[in-house]
C-alpha cells in the first residue's frame, strides 16, 4: 500500500470510529479498526492544542485588520466568534485556511505551522447562499467535491472517497437525498450538505462562517443542533462565526468578541461578555 | 429521398467527407465546452473570442500569411486578457472584460479590412465559414486540437465543475483555481480557432451556447448534460451539412438553424418546467419530514416552496386551506 492510500485508509478509520454508531452495517463491516490519525498529524496530535496563535497581526497592504492575537484553542473546543462588521471575523478564518498570511507572529495547527497539507485537516462551511434550482449537480457530487483536494488533479475519485461521502451524508442525516439534485433541497438542507462537504474532508477542525445567515429560525435551529451533535459525538474542534449573539452563546463553550483585536475570550456566560460586546458594537451612550 | 441518397453517394468525395467530419467534430467539442461556459454564466465569452479570432484572420489576409497562426494568437491572447482582467478586478462582472475585448477586436478587424484595399472573399469565409473549403491540412489541425482539448477537458472536468459551483471553496481545497481558469479560457480559444473555417466567427458562438442550453433543459446530471450537448451539436452538424447540400444553403447558418430548433423544442418540452416526476412516494415521505411546508400539505405539488423555489406565504396559506378541506387527497405517486 502506498503512502497516500495508507493515509486515506487511516482517515477513514478515524472518521469511522466516530461515526460507526450511525453507519450502515455494510460500511461498518468494511471499516473496523482502531483510531489512527492522519500521518502528518499523528505525532503532533498528542498535543491537545488544536490551534495556537502567538503575537499574530493580520492585515492587507496599508490596513491592519487584527492585531496582537494570542490564544490557544484546545482539541474539541467549540468556539463562537462574534463581532461587528469589519471586525476581522472572516479574516481570522481565512488566515486559518491559509488564504491570508499573517503580517507578524506564528500560527500553529496541532503544533505545526499552517501549510497546504495541514489545511486538509480543516473543514470549512461558508455562508449559505441559494443554489440555482436547475443546477445539474446531485447532492452526492456536491459532497464529493469536499474530497477533491485529497484526490488530486487528474485523478478520479476512488471507492474510499465514495465511502467517505456516504459517511458524511449519514452524519448530517441526509443520505437518503444522495441522488437528488442539490438545487431541489431547502435552504437548511443545502447548508447541511455544505457541512457534509466539509466533513468529507475528514477534518479535525471545523470552521463555520455565518452558516445560517440566510436561513429562517427553524432551519437555523436545525443547523445548530447538527453542529452540536457533531461536536459532542466526534469531538471536532469548532470555530463558528455568527451574528446572533444570544444564539451562539447558548451553543459554544468559549466565546471570542472581536473588534480589530480580541475584546473578550472566555466562557459565554461570563458577565464581562456584555461589557465587551458593548465596546465592540459601540453600544455605550454618548 | 433521392436527394438524401445523392448526399450519401457524394460522401465518397474527400472534400465532402472532410466538411462533414469537421462540422461534426466542431459540434461535439463546442457542445462539451459549451456546457461549462453556460454553467459558469459566461455565454458572451464565446462571442468575444470568436470576434477577436476574426480580427486575427483579417490581419493574416492583409499580410498575406496563413491565417491559422494569427487567428490562434489573437484568440488565445484575448482569452488570457479576459482571464487576467476578471482575476484582477473581481468587482467587475465576467462580461465586462468580454465586452471590452469584443469591441476592441471588432475595431481591429474593421481596421485590417479597411487597410486591405482589395475585396477578398476570405473575409466572408472567416465571418460565415465554409466547411466545403476545409483543406487536408486544416482538417488534420482540427482533429489534433480537438482530441487534445477533449482529453484535457475530461482530465480537469471535476475541478472545473467545482470552480463553477463554488470557486472560493475550490481555492480552499487546494485546487489551482487561477491556472484552471486560464486553461479553460485557453481551451475555448483553441476550439473557436479551429471552428472558424467550418462555421465562421459569427456562428461559432451559437454552436458553443445553443446545444448546451438545449441540453440544460433536459437533465439535472452534468455528465448526461455533456452527452446531450455533444449529441445535439453533432446531430445539428450532420443534418445542417445534409440540408445545405440538398438545398444549396450556406452550411454554417443551416447548422445554427437546426441547433436553435432543437433548443426551441427542448425549451417547450423541458421536464424542468413541469411538475417533477422523479420524486417517488418514498422520497416524498422522507421529504415531508424535512420540508415544514410540505408537512402541512397533502401533496408536494401544492407546496409553493418545493414548486417555485421561492416561498410565497399567500400560496402556502391557500394550499393549506385547500389541503384541510380535502384530507383524503393523496400525494403524487
Amino acid at each position: 500500500m502506498n503512502t497516500s492510500e495508507s493515509v486515506k485508509n487511516e482517515q477513514v478509520n478515524r472518521f469511522d470510529n466516530h461515526s460507526l454508531s450511525n453507519t450502515h452495517d455494510s460500511v461498518k463491516k468494511k471499516i473496523e479498526s482502531p483510531i489512527t490519525l492522519n500521518s502528518h498529524l499523528s505525532q503532533s496530535s498528542k498535543n491537545s492544542h488544536a490551534i495556537e496563535f502567538s503575537n499574530v497581526n493580520i492585515g492587507y497592504p496599508g490596513h491592519l485588520v487584527l492585531q496582537n492575537l494570542n490564544f490557544i484553542i484546545k482539541e474539541g473546543e467549540y468556539v463562537g466568534i462574534i463581532g461587528p462588521n469589519g471586525s476581522g471575523k472572516t479574516t481570522l478564518l481565512k488566515t486559518l485556511l491559509h488564504l491570508i498570511k499573517p503580517i507578524a507572529g506564528t500560527i500553529q495547527i496541532y503544533g505545526k505551522p499552517i501549510d497546504n497539507r495541514i489545511r486538509n485537516s480543516i473543514g470549512y462551511v461558508p455562508q449559505s447562499s441559494p443554489i440555482p434550482r436547475e443546477f445539474p449537480l446531485s447532492v452526492k457530487e456536491a459532497v464529493l467535491m469536499g474530497r477533491y483536494g485529497q484526490i488530486g488533479l487528474f485523478h478520479r475519485p476512488k471507492k474510499i472517497d465514495h465511502e467517505m461521502v456516504h459517511n458524511a451524508l449519514i452524519q448530517v442525516h441526509l443520505h437518503e437525498f444522495a441522488n437528488r439534485p442539490i438545487g431541489h433541497l431547502s435552504g437548511g438542507e443545502q447548508q447541511k450538505i455544505l457541512i457534509a462537504r466539509a466533513l468529507a474532508r475528514n477534518p479535525k477542525i471545523l470552521l463555520l462562517d455565518e452558516p445560517t445567515s440566510a436561513l429562517d429560525f427553524e432551519m437555523t435551529r436545525s443547523v445548530f443542533s447538527l453542529v452540536d451533535e457533531l461536536h459532542k459525538k466526534y469531538g471536532l474542534t469548532i470555530l463558528m462565526v455568527h451574528h446572533n449573539v444570544n444564539l451562539i452563546r447558548k451553543h459554544c463553550d468559549r466565546l471570542f468578541v472581536l473588534d480589530q483585536m480580541i475584546r473578550f475570550d472566555g466562557h459565554p456566560t461570563d458577565p464581562r461578555v456584555e461589557q465587551a460586546i458593548s465596546i465592540a458594537y459601540n453600544l455605550f451612550e454618548p | 429521398m433521392s436527394g438524401v441518397l445523392e448526399f450519401f453517394q457524394n460522401l465518397q468525395y474527400a472534400y465532402l467527407q472532410r466538411a462533414l467530419f469537421s462540422t461534426i467534430i466542431v459540434g461535439i467539442v463546442c457542445g462539451l465546452i459549451g456546457v461549462f461556459i453556460i454553467l459558469k454564466g459566461m455565454s458572451f465569452l464565446g462571442a468575444g473570442i470568436a470576434h477577436s479570432c476574426f480580427a486575427g484572420g483579417a490581419l493574416a489576409i492583409l499580410l498575406g500569411i496563413d491565417p491559422f497562426f494569427t487567428i490562434f494568437l489573437f484568440g488565445e491572447a484575448t482569452a488570457m486578457l479576459i482571464g487576467y482582467i476578471n482575476e484582477r478586478d473581481s468587482s467587475s462582472q465576467n462580461d465586462t472584460a468580454v465586452g471590452i475585448m469584443f469591441s476592441l477586436s471588432m475595431a481591429l478587424a474593421i481596421l485590417f479590412v479597411g487597410l486591405n484595399k482589395e475585396y477578398n472573399t476570405n473575409i466572408q469565409a472567416l465571418l460565415f465559414g465554409n466547411a466545403l473549403l476545409i483543406t487536408v491540412e486544416n482538417f488534420i489541425r482540427l482533429v489534433i486540437i480537438s482530441v487534445f482539448v477533449v482529453i484535457l477537458f475530461f482530465l480537469v472536468k471535476k475541478e472545473l465543475l467545482f470552480i463553477i459551483f463554488d470557486e472560493s471553496m475550490a481555492k480552499i481545497s487546494g485546487i489551482p483555481v487561477k491556472i484552471l481558469n486560464y486553461l479553460f479560457v485557453g481551451m475555448i480559444a483553441a476550439i473557436i480557432t479551429i471552428s472558424l473555417r467550418a462555421i465562421g466567427a459569427i456562428l461559432v458562438f451559437a454552436m458553443i451556447v445553443t446545444p448546451a442550453a438545449a441540453a440544460y433543459q433536459w437533465t439535472y446530471k452534468v455528465n448526461f448534460m455533456l452527452f446531450l450537448s455533444a449529441l445535439f451539436g453533432s446531430i445539428s452538424s450532420f443534418f445542417g451539412m445534409m440540408f445545405s447540400f440538398l438545398f444549396d444553403l450556406p452550411t454554417g447558418s443551416t447548422i445554427v438553424l437546426i441547433v436553435t430548433s432543437i433548443f426551441g423544442v427542448s425549451f417547450i418540452f423541458s421536464p424542468k418546467r413541469r411538475i417533477p416526476t422523479f420524486i417517488t412516494a418514498k422520497d416524498q415521505l422522507e421529504h415531508k419530514k424535512e420540508c415544514r411546508y410540505c408537512r402541512d400539505l397533502n401533496n408536494i405539488e401544492d407546496c409553493p416552496y418545493c414548486q417555485d423555489g421561492d416561498f410565497d406565504s399567500i400560496k402556502y396559506e391557500t394550499a393549506k386551506v385547500v389541503s384541510s378541506l380535502n384530507p383524503l387527497q393523496g400525494g403524487k405517486k
